[in-house]
């Protein structure tokens, strides 16, 4: 697909009390490709998703969706316009199974009552979708699952809604070798299907494994966004830590450390 | 690698082929790992079965079948608000002001009933003005930043005073004679009391576990965070608890105005430990997010037959309350500590 972005953002402010975190950040996501969102640590990452999710409310700023101008005032709204978000550190609820932490917030009825056979069938239906053979119950608690089958439990949260854009802060960060693997393939595999992805990693070598495009934030400023395949490791990790690189990245005077 | 890697183990391709096997939902249901059921709400079960044993032992006439009858009269009353206090902790919360609200619902009740001689009349303007100061209580504790536990405080000296004026702190009587039959016979030789609590039961374990809001009474309580980034709305199902609290509280307090043949603003108040007391001593875990109705029942019969027990045994109120205590602790840790060890092993 190489029309518009189906996610696009433009000039987003935020700011939590007299501390602005966002600096007029524009981000655009295509669909059929993962974009890589990173930064060092306190770059904002974290609060542009939660923009985009409606959990925090964009000072200003535009939102677009599939080219339209589109208002997200809370996560229901998000998740209406087919974003989903697997969160860093709020991904699941441990004390529920794995079909109730699928459909929370959003269960399934038969009229009055929860249609637990048809919640079932589609969680199960969603993990073999994703090819997924860690989990062995679905009824079993999301406290007993490995922090591999977790987090594929939480992509398949995401994408049983025929969501349009799929967002994984993070998902990788507390994971080994292996299991880290299965999630970036996992991640590639739906932007094959033809979902928009952002990955949030802070691993150059899993973005550059999986990603199509990367976007770099520095204190708050977007200050590159570019092909995966224009751009060199050291100069990403240039963008990363000082915000430029040669031609690319926030110019000077700019006032990105002010 | 600690975690084991099940499947094929390696890492495929991304343009892997399709998953070669399929999860059969069927498979699900004799899963092992599978979370535990109605079955594992009957933790305390055992401790019942242990108590009634051990009671059985020392006295005579505990497992007669007008003592259980009798035993589950004298309980009605606090299972029937203790289906309102589990919502409540479910969710997180603590609501302090149940037997207040059983003081103001009976009150409301023997009032209308005295003054316009109709039974009905009288249990629903009880029911309302307890689900109406249950929602108002839900909606402040919900809405603002101060924990319920102050809230609910606040809510058991402003209902129990305003009852008290109202009141002018008499009670209220004489209630009709069909309706004080109400609390003492029914079908089987079984209180409509009995009944009605067993029936209330149902109808509360049904709406936890079938509907969507019990669902999100159980999101709210096991991760709130979780919740309202999920979109639930965490403030309208938090406001909602305390109402569904004041609702049974109410008709507990009519319940008991049926048993006492008339109402006072204080005769909730010294119940609430029973009825909080229950509800843990049945596994509904006070941070929220774990328990049901089915566990509370238990915790309620556990209680009822402590005191039942304790009368069989002609103790003094003094030495019941030493022994309540040490009972209550026994029971709660051996339920602990059997869940501790499942964990380990
Ligand atoms: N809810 C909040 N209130 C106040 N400050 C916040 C809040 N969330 C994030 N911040 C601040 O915003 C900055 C960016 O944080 P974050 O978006 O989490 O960064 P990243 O995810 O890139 O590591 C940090 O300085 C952090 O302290
Ligand atoms: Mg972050």
């Amino acid at each position: 697909m190489s029309q518009g972005p189906v996610l696009e953002l433009r000039g987003i402010n935020k700011s939590f009390g007299a501390v602005q975190v966002l600096h007029d950040v524009a981000f655009s996501v295509y669909s059929g490709e993962v974009t890589a969102l990173v930064g060092d640590n306190g770059a904002g990452k974290s609060t542009l998703v939660k923009c985009i999710g409606g959990i925090h409310p964009i000072d200003a700023g535009d939102y677009f969706f599939e080219g339209e101008k589109v208002h997200v005032s809370g996560p229901r709204d998000a998740a209406d316009l087919g974003v989903e978000i697997v969160y860093q550190d709020l991904a699941l609820c441990d004390n529920l199974d794995i079909v109730q932490n699928m459909f929370l917030g959003r269960e399934r009825k038969s009229g009055l009552v929860l249609d637990e056979a048809t919640m079932e069938e589609m969680a199960a239906k969603t993990l073999d979708g994703l090819s997924v053979r860690t989990v062995t119950s679905l009824r079993q608690y999301v406290a007993s699952l490995s922090g591999g089958q977790r987090q594929t439990v939480a992509i398949a949260k995401a994408v049983l809604w025929n969501s349009k854009v799929v967002i994984l802060d993070e998902p990788t960060a507390a994971l080994g070798v292996a299991q880290t693997a299965q999630v970036l393939e996992l991640v590639r595999r739906l932007a094959d299907n033809g979902l928009a992805v952002v990955l949030i990693s802070h691993n150059m070598n899993d973005v550059f494994a999986v990603s199509d495009r990367i976007a770099a934030l520095y204190l708050g400023r977007m200050a590159a966004q570019v092909k995966t395949s224009e751009v060199t490791h050291s100069q990403v990790v240039e963008l990363i830590t000082a915000g430029r690189s040669g031609e690319l990245g926030i110019k000077n005077g700019n006032g990105a450390a002010s | 690698m600690p975690e084991s890697v099940r499947g094929e183990g390696a890492v495929k391709a991304p343009s892997a082929a399709p998953p070669t096997r399929s999860i059969k939902p069927a498979s699900w249901l004799r899963d092992t790992a599978r979370r535990p059921g109605w079955l594992g709400d009957l933790s305390m079960l055992p401790a019942l079965v242990v108590l009634i044993a051990v009671l059985s032992v020392l006295t005579e006439g505990v497992l007669t079948p007008s003592n259980i009858i009798n035993v589950c009269s004298q309980s009605a009353v606090v299972a029937i608000a203790a289906i309102g206090a589990t919502f409540v902790i479910l969710t997180g919360g603590i609501d302090l002001s149940t037997g207040s609200v059983i003081g103001a619902g009976g009150v409301t009740a023997a009032w209308v009933i005295t003054s316009t001689g109709s039974v009905l009349a009288g249990a629903a303007a009880g029911i309302l003005a307890g689900t109406a100061i249950g929602l108002v209580v839900g909606t402040v504790a919900a809405k603002l930043p101060v924990v319920p536990f102050a809230v609910t405080l606040a809510a058991l000296y402003v209902v129990s005073g305003a009852t008290t004026l109202l009141s002018h702190g008499k009670t209220i009587a004489p209630v009709p004679a069909g309706f004080i039959e109400f609390s003492i016979d029914g079908p089987g030789g079984v209180p409509y009391s009995v009944w009605l609590a067993v029936v209330l039961y149902a109808v509360a374990q049904t709406v936890l576990t079938r509907t969507a809001w019990g669902r999100r009474v159980l999101h709210v309580g096991a991760n709130v965070e979780v919740a309202r980034i999920s979109g639930v709305h965490v403030a309208r199902t938090k406001a909602s608890v305390y109402a569904v609290a004041g609702l049974f509280s109410a008709i507990a307090g009519i319940v008991l105005t049926s048993g006492l043949a008339g109402a006072s603003a204080s005769m909730g108040g010294p119940l609430l430990l029973n009825i909080v007391g229950a509800v843990v001593l049945g596994g509904t875990s006070l941070f929220g997010g774990r328990g049901s109705l089915l566990r509370t029942a238990v915790g309620v019969l556990f209680l009822g037959f402590v005191s039942n027990g304790m009368s069989l045994l002609g103790l003094a109120s003094f030495d019941q309350q030493i022994i309540t205590g040490a009972v209550i602790f026994i029971a709660a840790s051996v339920d602990g500590i059997g869940r501790w060890s499942r964990r380990r092993s």
